[in-house]
């Protein structure tokens, strides 16, 4: 679940693998401080949230990713991989919060309450952000359906 | 298209399988960096050592600049006292012209500063934080990041920021929040807030 929530908010699969080690590295790190009123998915969840919001910011790495983004772009022959390729292109032209906040909320299925927990926000931003992002996904995928890769 | 069909759609794009040999590798390589973190730790202390050299140099130099002219005027201007936040300010800006990406915390009290500097320029880059901690062994001031961890009264403390811009202190058994507005943790006085922001 950490791979695939790293992998939708970088859309590198290397990036997702360096965030997914670094997140268990550090939940390892701060074990000690994990609080049992919160489950321990969403304590997860979180560390490796702000390690993926931390990731955008990191510029010297841009120019390699794109270069990996052209590499994938090149492996994704067939339809489907065309359509993940657009869909991930998609998500990539939203703003990380909300990115993140699909990621959770639609990709991993966790509720607005739970969500809002992860990202340290309300429920109304949850839902704001969902919202926000859905109108956006929906006219960059409007020409786009389940299963047809490009139309 | 309704919700449901873009979460369908959204959901039929699958997520690349990582490298073959990532998930076997896995926890040998987490346990591995985990290893090489705690070595790093050690190793750490050579390199402030050279830091603390120069710091003292130019702490050195900054008193000699800053004394000689009191020595040779008197004069009844107000003076900026040392550790003031807008000194702390100036010596963070300057610091990160050094070392851009490098700071992981800078610390000053009574007994002098302390830089702890990342052994390669890779610490993201966000907002600098402030925390001013007051206990009964005198007041310490930081600038830190989020994700970094410093030392209090011989516990190590989590700095977190969330995404309100609340600033967050984990350690062994507590959690305090700047949003509880409350300052006080324990015998501690707490004053925290982004750096640029003013105090």
């Amino acid at each position: 679940m950490i791979y695939a929530l790293a992998y939708r908010m970088t859309g590198s699969a290397a990036d997702a693998e360096d965030l997914t080690q670094e997140t268990f590295i550090r939940a390892h790190e701060q074990l000690a401080g994990y609080r049992a009123e919160a489950k321990f998915s969403s304590w997860l969840y979180r560390i490796a949230v702000n390690h993926c919001l931390n990731w955008r910011k990191r510029t010297a790495r841009r120019e390699q990713v794109h270069h990996e983004w052209q590499a994938q772009r090149a492996e994704y022959s067939s339809p489907d991989g065309a359509l993940a390729q657009k869909v991930q292109d998609a998500l990539m032209k939203l703003s990380p919060k909300q990115r993140a906040t699909v990621a959770l909320a639609i990709y991993d299925g966790l509720s607005h309450a739970e969500a809002a927990r992860v990202l340290g926000c309300s429920e109304t931003t949850v839902s704001w952000r969902l919202f926000a992002a859905r109108a956006k996904l929906r006219r960059l995928l409007k020409d786009t359906k389940a299963g047809a890769g490009y139309e | 298209m309704n919700n449901t069909e873009l979460d369908k759609l959204l959901k039929s794009a699958p997520v690349p399988e990582p490298g073959s040999d990532f998930w076997d590798q896995f926890s040998r390589r987490v346990m591995a960096k985990i290893h090489w973190s705690e070595q790093r730790a050690t190793t750490h202390v050579t390199a402030q050592n050279r830091i603390r050299i120069a710091w003292a140099a130019c702490a050195l130099l900054a008193g000699v600049v800053l004394v000689l002219p009191l020595l040779l005027r008197r004069d009844d201007a107000p003076r900026e006292t040392f550790g003031s936040f807008a000194q702390v300010q100036k010596c963070y800006r300057e610091i990160e012209t050094m070392f851009p990406n490098q700071i992981q915390a800078i610390m000053f009290n009574e007994a002098g500063s302390r830089i702890v500097l990342a052994e390669k320029a890779d610490v993201p880059d966000s907002t600098p934080l402030y925390l001013k901690i007051c206990g009964p062994r005198g007041c310490q001031q930081v600038v830190t990041f989020s994700g970094q961890q410093i030392r209090v009264n011989g516990e190590n403390w989590d700095v977190l920021m969330d995404a309100a811009g609340n600033v967050l202190l984990v350690g062994r058994q507590f959690v305090w929040s700047s949003a509880s507005h409350v300052p006080k943790l324990g015998e501690f006085r707490i004053e925290t807030h982004p750096l640029e922001a003013s105090s």
